[in-house]
């Protein structure tokens, strides 16, 4: 069975609340199974709102999800054609990744000079965007702080 | 305590009679000293007899009116009362029956006073006004004559009081026969204590206007008893400004000076007339602080300064930790004195000049004096300020890019006004084409004739384009309302509606015909108003404009060009409140039924107006043409701005005819509104825009995609911020357009550095989900 991490929680509850955005003709394509599973594994704590007057790229998506979404967009959504054009970009990037790979994992310079370089991607595979706080929050805070002072 | 409280009611006993329930000021002073609440005062007064005996007569008689259930209280003061009937005393000398009195604790009617006494007493107090009444016609026949228009008890009590006392001069008698003659409505509102020689002074139609209500009418007899070069000032001021000035400018100022010269005559004593005007034009709320607080001689300038001082040095008190909170409450204090002092308005009404006539400012820019586009521009630039320190500059009038300078309160009404007019000139033209255009359909004969009331009706078939307010006489919203002897002029000219000086409209044109329904005996008349004053308060839904109330307020009014107007308005109609006059017009439809038909002709019968007859079959199929033009328009251009006018006038008209709804029951005032027939034309028409939208977004850039849902979104704003009362409507469902594009995933992959790996991996999630298994338990295969 397949770990579930927090970051992928978070990701389900950003792909949810963009699917619910998705106009019924495109929804019907996607199965049912496929939307409960998502709805399943999503962090139900997680606040997440579609800016409607940013682009899909704008959203403030963690990779987790984008990654999702374009799964999702490819399988149900695109014809072969379109998937074609997704695919070279998806090449494109994979290419790109293993020429940094190569570069980061010279043998000479794992513990050269170049050690700060890696562990800076490391940071960026693992990092979640950072969300603005949200005003819920700000009033939970604000409580807190007024309780705490005794 | 309780007994120097006591006092100091006793004392002031007018003053809190007329500010006890109005003003949250006077109330909150009283109460602080105490904590006494509402009811303990009451009570404390009414147990009380050498408290009730030092009331004057007509205070008794308002505290009586007040009391619910019986009392020993109660029934103290009764007997009180009727010992002064008994010894010909006029228990009801400064009342008048119309609307509600302030009482000392609840407000009161005339039926609350009088249903308070005993039965026997109740028939003892109406017989002894009867009796005065028939004997008055051998005592004074040319006053019984005057005295016969009243229609109450109360109020021909009130008359007697008046004329016991000797008020009514020859000068008194030619203004009551004028009033008589003018609105009969006034003279059975008026109090005739207004009759006296001071208050005839004032300009006819302020002293008209004043008469109509009683609570105002009550602050200018206070102030004329306890301060009357306050009253001289008052009537000086309202004299030069009629007919010099808009006229809501002049009813805005009557009612600040009244009430602020009522309820501060006591501190206002030794100022100059100006100093007292300037005062009571200003925001209540420093002001009152001012002079409860003020220091001798201080002026309301260095008072503002001091206060915002005292912000200062709160400033820089601020524990990081509360910072947040501390600073936006400080914040709003420095805005409060910066309104007050360089505007003379609060923060909240800066705030709310912005939203009210700020948004499409654009419209009337041109129409408008350079003073009054730059304030707006100035109060818009202060409000967007944020940091404490700029704000600091700006008191102190440092600020690098917002120069201070003073705007006097009496410029700052008048500014509103302005804004008020030039917003109201763009619907006169408009209004004046589609009399014009009436007017020749008249001349050249193009009309019809239907027989009303033994009259000949005209009736006008009017085509599209034209633009009314229209009002409708009885929308069934409390039930059928039932006319005044059978009349609907008599209904129009003498009802309950004693103190409107507005009348509540919609504005329909070819592309909204919103507007609210009329019930049984109700006929919809049309205004084509050409004097922009006339029309005052707007909004782009129900403002609730308060048409009972001598200045103009309404629920979030919102003033809008004429040419947008229509295409903001989403909500059942958009709200036009404007000084009542007679209806320029009797407007019918053709799916009127005939009950509805014959009232709207006996109606403008007895008008002497004409039918304008609207074939709203023919409104529906011009509306279809115009959109299905504007589509093939867009055919030829793929333009964004076609696009956005294709939607925001299938919008504008769908919302018209109601068909914006979801397919609930409607359990509004508005059930009775049906024109279900014309749905099916506008979901075909729905269907061939949808798939224009597809289209567009198939081939739109990025941009264009944006900046389609900006529009879109500005569409289901429109919705949002008037939909407050959950009527069911549609909202505009913004899923219905955001379809996922390949140009908009592609730019989602780059930006996200998305490889095939990944999404290979993700795939296999998918496609264990689709077979409702665990992912590991599948394997990837390819679709």
């Amino acid at each position: 069975m397949e770990a579930i991490t927090s970051s992928y929680k978070i990701a389900c509850s950003q792909v949810v609340k963009t699917l619910e955005y998705m106009p019924e003709s495109q929804l019907n394509k996607i199965p049912q199974t496929v939307v409960e599973y998502y709805k399943k594994n999503m962090d139900k704590e997680y606040p997440f709102e579609i800016d409607t007057n940013s682009t899909l790229s704008e959203q403030q998506y963690s990779k987790d999800a984008a990654i999702i979404l374009t799964a999702i967009y490819k399988r149900y959504l695109f014809d072969e054609n379109e998937n074609k054009k997704i695919d070279a970009v998806l090449k494109e990037n994979s290419i790109k990744l293993e020429k940094q790979k190569k570069e980061l994992y010279k043998t000479d310079e794992i513990f050269g000079k170049k050690k700060g370089k890696k562990l800076k991607i490391e940071n960026i595979d693992t990092q979640m965007t950072v969300y603005k706080e949200s005003i819920f929050t700000k009033v939970a805070k604000s409580f807190k702080n007024i309780f705490w002072k005794k | 305590m309780e007994k120097e409280l006591l006092e100091k009611i006793i004392k002031n006993q007018d003053k809190v009679v007329y500010f006890m329930v109005n003003s949250i000021a006077e109330m909150v002073r009283i109460d602080s000293e105490t904590g006494n609440s509402y009811m303990d005062l009451s009570e404390m007064i009414t147990q009380d007899e050498d408290a009730l005996s030092k009331l004057s007569t007509n205070n008794l008689a308002l505290v009586f009116s007040s009391l619910l259930g019986d009392s020993k209280a109660k029934t103290k003061i009764e007997e009180m009362l009727m010992a002064k009937v008994k010894a010909g005393e006029n228990i009801f000398s400064g009342i008048n029956a119309e609307y509600d009195h302030m009482g000392f604790f609840y407000s009161t009617t005339w039926s609350d006073m009088l249903s308070n006494f005993s039965e026997e007493n109740q028939s003892s107090i109406l017989k002894a006004i009867e009796e005065r009444f028939n004997n008055f016609k051998t005592e004074n026949e040319a006053m019984y004559n005057i005295a016969d228009y009243l229609q109450d008890y109360l109020n021909i009590s009130n008359f007697f009081s008046c004329y016991d006392r000797g008020i009514f001069s020859e000068k008194a008698v030619a203004v009551m026969k004028k009033i008589i003659d003018k609105d009969l409505n006034i003279f059975n509102a008026m109090n005739f204590n207004m009759m006296q020689d001071e208050f005839l002074n004032l300009n006819e139609d302020s002293l008209m206007h004043i008469l109509r209500y009683p609570n105002l009418s009550s602050k200018l007899l206070l102030i004329k008893d306890n301060a009357p070069e306050l009253l001289d000032a008052f009537i000086n001021e309202v004299n030069s400004i009629q007919g010099n000035e808009h006229i809501s400018t002049v009813y805005e100022e009557i009612e600040r000076m009244a009430s602020c010269f009522a309820q501060n005559y006591s501190s206002l004593n030794g100022r100059s007339s100006q100093e007292a005007i300037d005062l009571s034009l200003k925001n209540f709320k420093l002001r009152e602080k001012y002079l409860e607080n003020g220091k001798q001689g201080q002026s309301i300038e260095e008072f503002l300064d001091e206060e915002f001082q005292k912000t200062i040095q709160n400033e820089s008190k601020i524990e990081e930790k509360y910072s947040s909170f501390t600073q936006e409450s400080l914040r709003r204090d420095k805005y409060e004195i910066i309104f007050n002092k360089y505007f003379s308005i609060s923060l909240e009404d800066a705030e709310r000049i912005v939203k009210e006539y700020g948004e499409d400012f654009s419209s009337i820019e041109e129409g408008l004096d350079d003073v009054s586009k730059e304030t707006l521009g100035k109060i818009k630039a202060i409000l967007s300020l944020e940091n404490l320190e700029e704000l600091n500059q700006l008191f102190a009038g440092k600020h690098l890019s917002i120069t201070t300078e003073i705007v006097p309160a009496k410029s700052m009404i008048a500014i509103e006004s302005s804004y008020r007019e030039a917003y109201a000139k763009t619907y006169t033209k408009s209004f004046n084409s589609t009399a014009n255009k009436i007017s020749e359909e008249i001349q050249n004969g193009n009309v019809s004739f239907v027989e009303a009331d033994g009259k000949q009706v005209l009736v006008v078939k009017l085509t599209t384009p034209f633009n009314f307010l229209i009002h409708s006489s009885d929308t069934g919203f409390k039930g059928d309302k039932e006319l005044t002897n059978n009349s609907f002029k008599e209904t129009w000219t003498n009802t309950e509606d004693t103190s409107h000086h507005l009348v509540a409209t919609a504005n329909i044109d070819e592309s909204f015909m919103g507007m609210a329904p009329i019930g049984k005996n109700g006929v919809y008349y049309g205004f084509v108003p050409n004097n922009p004053q006339n029309i005052n308060l707007m909004g782009n839904h129900d403002i609730d404009s308060h048409v009972r109330i001598s200045k103009y307020a309404a629920h979030d009014p919102k003033y809008i060009s004429q040419e947008k107007m229509p295409y903001s308005s989403r909500r059942v109609y958009s709200e036009f409140a404007i000084e009542k006059a007679i209806p320029d017009y009797v407007i019918i439809f053709d799916d009127m039924d005939e009950t509805k038909l014959e009232n709207a002709y006996k109606a403008a019968s007895e008008f002497g107006i004409p039918v304008v007859s609207i074939n709203k079959r023919e409104v529906v199929k011009n509306q279809e043409e115009n959109l299905e033009n504007l589509m093939d328009e867009y055919r030829k251009s793929h333009s964004l701005v076609d696009l956005e006018k294709i939607i925001k006038t299938f919008e504008t008209n769908k919302a018209g005819w109601l068909l914006n709804r979801v397919d609930e029951k409607d359990e509004t005032f508005t059930e009775s509104i049906q024109h279900t027939e014309f749905a099916e034309t506008f979901n075909n028409l729905g269907i061939k825009i949808r798939e224009i939208l597809s289209e567009f977004q198939k081939n739109a850039s990025i941009e264009d995609l944006k900046s389609l849902r900006s529009v879109l979104e500005s569409e289901a704003k429109l919705y949002k911020s008037q939909n407050e009362l959950n009527v069911p409507f549609t909202k505009v469902k913004m899923s219905d357009f955001l379809t996922i594009t390949l140009e908009e995933t592609i730019e989602l992959v780059k930006n996200n550095d998305i490889t095939q790996e990944d999404v290979a991996k993700e795939t296999h999630r998918l496609i264990a989900a689709e077979k409702g298994i665990e992912p590991e338990q599948t394997e990837v295969e390819e679709k």
